[in-house]
């Protein structure tokens, strides 16, 4: 994949995930389809109360109305594409589908600070997106201000939720070496 | 760090059904298969690297009431010499790499891992990694830390 060469610590958190090493696929312990399926679902299913409620919110999240499922799954594709997620990359959320999500703007995704087709709205969730990944500490007041005119105080809030929750949920995905969504 | 609330609503507000299964997550995270203290220990060093003074400051009382000890603290980031048992050891190795480099978490150190906890108790540990950020991000971003920078205890 194509992406953009950012600078900086945005650099750094790609860096740090672009070197990995061979899936560190957990041992015998797992249930699994095969050796080469891995899932976290499987994995956490043990612990089945507190996976439920992570579902729970995952579905609570995509049917709030302060975000769109467009720009919802735009976030959670340049998280993924900055975590080297190959996984959420391949995976598409249904009711981002459904609300008609354009592939080929997911194709451009990497571009979207200077490709058109990306909205002032997109952009500026995007922006606020990687720098939540990067560090929620360094969202200025300008930015905030920004994105809060874009999608209001509660597009403001649910992103910031959301995008923690992509970048975890994505996490533990590398972690586990899951070998599908 | 940021105390002044950048909006005049909350996540309960705006998105109430995710708010509460947010609240819900935290609800169902204890008791757990666990120890608390090595739980703890992975909270708080979350808290750190998330750069979130409520994770990192807050201190629960029942983990000191089970041996929690603040100098454990000091060697989160790098455990090797701590003198904390090998079993807290890995779990800090699993939050360092899940929250730095999560591609790089070692197939032995699965192997440790799985020598010490069952697979319910890495169900658990996974959770909680899982759950801690988002929060953090929303208290930060959100400008709704507290002012003053110290410990707190629950």
């Amino acid at each position: 994949m194509q992406d953009s060469k950012p600078t900086g610590t945005l650099a750094t958190v790609q860096a740090s995930v672009a070197d990995r090493g061979p899936s560190p696929v957990p041992g015998d312990q797992w249930e699994s389809d095969g050796a080469e399926d891995v899932s976290f679902e499987r994995i956490v299913r043990h612990r089945p109360r507190y996976a439920a409620v992570l579902a729970d919110i995952e579905a609570a999240l995509w049917r709030q109305d302060a975000v769109s499922p467009l720009l919802l799954e735009l976030c959670r594709l340049r998280i993924a594409q900055l975590l080297g997620c190959g996984v959420a990359l391949a995976h598409r959320t249904p009711q981002a589908v459904a609300a008609g999500l354009d592939e080929s703007l997911v194709s451009s995704l990497s571009q979207w600070p200077t490709d058109a087709r990306f909205s002032g709205q997109a952009r500026v969730c995007l922006g606020y997106a990687e720098q939540l990944l990067m560090d929620a500490q360094g969202v200025s007041d300008e930015e905030a201000d920004r994105v809060i005119d874009a999608v209001g105080q509660g597009g403001f809030l649910v992103l910031a939720y959301a995008c923690g929750l992509f970048e975890t949920t994505q996490r533990a995905r590398l972690i586990v070496g899951a070998t599908r969504w | 760090m940021r105390s002044v609330p950048r909006t005049d609503v909350t996540l309960e507000e705006v998105a109430p059904e995710l708010a509460a299964a947010h609240a819900r997550f935290m609800a169902v995270a204890y008791p757990g298969a666990v120890d608390l203290v090595t739980r703890e220990l992975l909270r708080i060093l979350s808290g750190r690297l998330s750069h979130c003074s409520v994770c990192r400051n807050l201190r629960l009382q029942a983990a000191i009431d089970r041996g929690f000890d603040e100098s454990m603290v000091d060697h989160l980031e790098d455990p090797t010499n701590s003198g904390l048992p090998e079993r807290q050891q890995v779990v800090l190795r699993l939050a360092n790499a899940f929250l730095t480099a999560p591609g790089r978490f070692p197939a032995e150190d699965w192997a440790v891992l799985e020598r010490h906890y069952t697979a319910e108790q890495i169900a658990e540990l996974l959770l909680d990694l899982v759950r801690f950020r988002p929060g953090s991000k929303l208290l930060v971003a959100s400008g709704r830390e507290p002012e003053i920078d110290e410990l707190a205890y629950m």
